[in-house]
């Protein structure tokens, strides 16, 4: 009995890890598809049966689409540097909002708080899809369609609930001592804030601004309504692949993805666990 | 505060800020833009979906009445999104959250072995990339003629699938890349449910020799009841807004089979530019919102407390 429990321990460890090595596998492997997609020619993408490894020599889908005439849809380059600047400052405007809010929440005594944190959770829920039709007509009246701002007010609007209500939740983690050690010192609470509270919470910070980044960057159906050609995102840019495929460039779109998806992939492995924290706080903590 | 007494007077605005009033100073700026664009688009919605309001016309805006809800019970294509989101709910929620479970499960295993963290995030890649791009390259990997799919298939002796070219499969191909994507994010949500449970509970049930079945309805099930049902929730929304996946993997199609309620009022409205009707037909995912976040906002405060 003893002997069977020695070898069947490891045995079933082995296993274990095998099928979360699946688990990566299934999510990678699509993924890894389209990278090497986007290294093969034309010809090259209608073989049957599918080139598997076209190696990464071939560059022209990336040349083609990231310089300045572009490929059959034109120029991604715009749309790259747009949704670059749209992103950036989506997240410092996010943070600007939501850090003196959230801090607020946490640490002032503010009348009805509950109600307030009730109506910030609500907000978060909203679809973008609901509110996407006042939305554009008043962007059409403040004449902002079709304009960088415009789409940066509406992504910081999305964003902000999710920011405010994660940041607070960073902020009543701030032990109080320290806080009140350092308005002793004679710091102002904006001084506590500013030279106590934002360096032990930047944790939460870098969080809201790897979210607010990433989803700035994905954004589609706003992005699609309220910008056109010389506005549009690259995500709107990237939509345009399956209207026009009548003759399926697929290598040119798969360049287009790599480069949309890119950022996130990154980000995913190099602040892993910040992107754990947001995940799984960002639904499971209350307050 | 008495040290304003004892000191100098700090001037006006140290006194607001200092005060329990910098409060709201620090708070007003989020919550009046929050407002601006939760409140002030629902007054609009409301509005205009009582007009005949077009964005790309010019024409005098008239009072319609109900005409453009009249017109909505009426609208095979409208209800018939409607019945296909409620379908991929249906469909939907339980394979997430019971795939979501399984690989949970596995994930919690794996927790602490070589390279498990490393595997943990390449299983969660789907979740942070953009869904158009997720539909887009599904759509190119299942291609009927040059997609590798059913290349695969084919070597498997299996016959090709026409995956997203006929409505009865494409129905099902949707629902199974959005659970592609979207399995890790649930998944994540129950692995932190079940680690943050005391590993000696387990450890217990694995002594006492409970069976699998028993482990999983009698202690798995009820630790993850609040988890679990943030993650439907979430689920819930996700699926009611789904777009962007389905933008480029079918664009609705073949014929309405994909087509969600988020899609058909995006083709009212900015495709047939019908914006009072698009108002409308949007009124309804909007209440139907607000009641889901109300319950989460319940569930959430109500296993605080």
């Amino acid at each position: 009995m003893d002997s069977f429990r020695v070898w069947v321990r490891p045995l079933k460890r082995t296993g274990i890890w095998l099928l979360a090595l699946l688990l990566a596998l299934g999510s990678i492997v699509p993924i890894l598809w389209i990278v090497l997609t986007s290294f093969k020619t034309y010809v090259q993408t209608q073989r049957v049966p599918p080139v598997l490894w076209p190696g990464f020599h071939y560059v022209d889908n990336y040349t083609t689409q990231f310089t300045g005439r572009g490929g059959t849809l034109g120029s991604a380059l715009g749309p790259l540097e747009r949704s670059l600047i749209i992103a950036t400052l989506t997240t410092a405007i996010v943070l600007a909002l939501a850090v003196p809010a959230g801090y607020a929440l946490a640490r002032y005594r503010i009348l009805r708080t509950r109600d307030i944190q009730f109506f910030i959770i609500s907000t978060r829920m909203l679809p973008v899809i609901a509110v996407i039709v006042p939305l554009s007509v008043l962007l059409r009246k403040l004449s902002l369609t079709d304009t960088v701002p415009g789409l940066i007010l509406v992504y910081v609007g999305i964003n902000l609930s999710f920011a405010i209500w994660l940041l607070s939740i960073f902020f009543v983690g701030v032990p109080a001592e320290i806080e009140q050690a350092a308005q002793i010192d004679g710091h102002s609470r904006l001084g506590v804030l500013w030279h106590v509270s934002i360096p032990l919470a930047r944790a939460g910070i870098v969080v809201v601004a790897i979210f607010t980044w990433i989803f700035a960057w994905n954004e589609l159906l706003d992005a699609l309504v309220l910008t056109t050609g010389a506005t549009e995102t690259l995500p709107v840019f990237l939509s345009k692949f399956y209207s026009q495929n009548l003759l399926p460039s697929y290598q040119e779109m798969a360049a287009v993805a790599t480069i949309q998806i890119l950022p996130a992939v990154l980000v995913t492995f190099l602040a892993q666990r910040y992107i754990v924290t947001g995940l799984s706080m960002g639904a499971i903590s209350g307050e | 505060m008495q040290a304003e007494a004892l000191e100098e007077r700090p001037s006006l605005r140290a006194r607001i800020l200092d005060g329990e009033l910098g409060g709201y100073v620090l708070l007003a700026p989020a919550l009046l833009f929050l407002l601006a664009l939760a409140i002030w688009p629902l007054a609009y919605s409301i509005g205009i979906s009582f007009t005949n309001y077009e964005l790309a016309t010019t024409r005098a805006v008239k009072f319609v009445g109900l005409s453009n809800f009249r017109q909505l019970v009426n609208d095979p294509i409208f209800l018939g999104s409607l019945w296909t989101t409620a379908k991929y709910l249906l469909v939907v929620i339980p394979a997430q959250l019971v795939l979501g479970y399984i690989c949970a499960r596995i994930l919690v295993a794996a927790y602490g072995m070589i390279g498990s963290r490393f595997l943990r995030t390449c299983f969660i890649v789907p979740t942070m990339i953009t869904s158009l791009a997720v539909g887009l390259f599904w759509h190119y990997i299942l291609d009927p003629l040059i997609g590798i799919g059913n290349y695969i298939l084919v070597q498997l002796h299996i016959t090709s699938q026409p995956w997203l070219t006929s409505p009865t499969s494409a129905f099902y191909t949707v629902a199974a890349i959005y659970l592609w994507q979207w399995v890790p994010f649930t998944a994540l949500l129950l692995m932190a449910g079940l680690l943050s449970v005391s590993p000696q509970i387990f450890e217990a049930a694995a002594i006492d020799g409970a069976r699998w079945y028993h482990r999983v309805f009698q202690i798995d099930l009820p630790l993850l009841l609040r988890v679990g049902a943030i993650a439907c929730i979430l689920a819930v929304v996700e699926v009611v807004r789904l777009f962007d996946l389905i933008y480029g993997a079918t664009q609705g199609g073949p014929g309405t089979s994909t087509l969600t309620n988020a899609l058909e009022i995006y083709r009212i409205g900015f495709q047939n530019f019908n914006t009072s009707y698009a108002a409308a037909t949007s009124l309804l995912i909007l209440v139907a919102t607000i009641l889901i976040s109300q319950l989460f906002v319940r569930v959430l405060h109500e296993s605080n407390a």
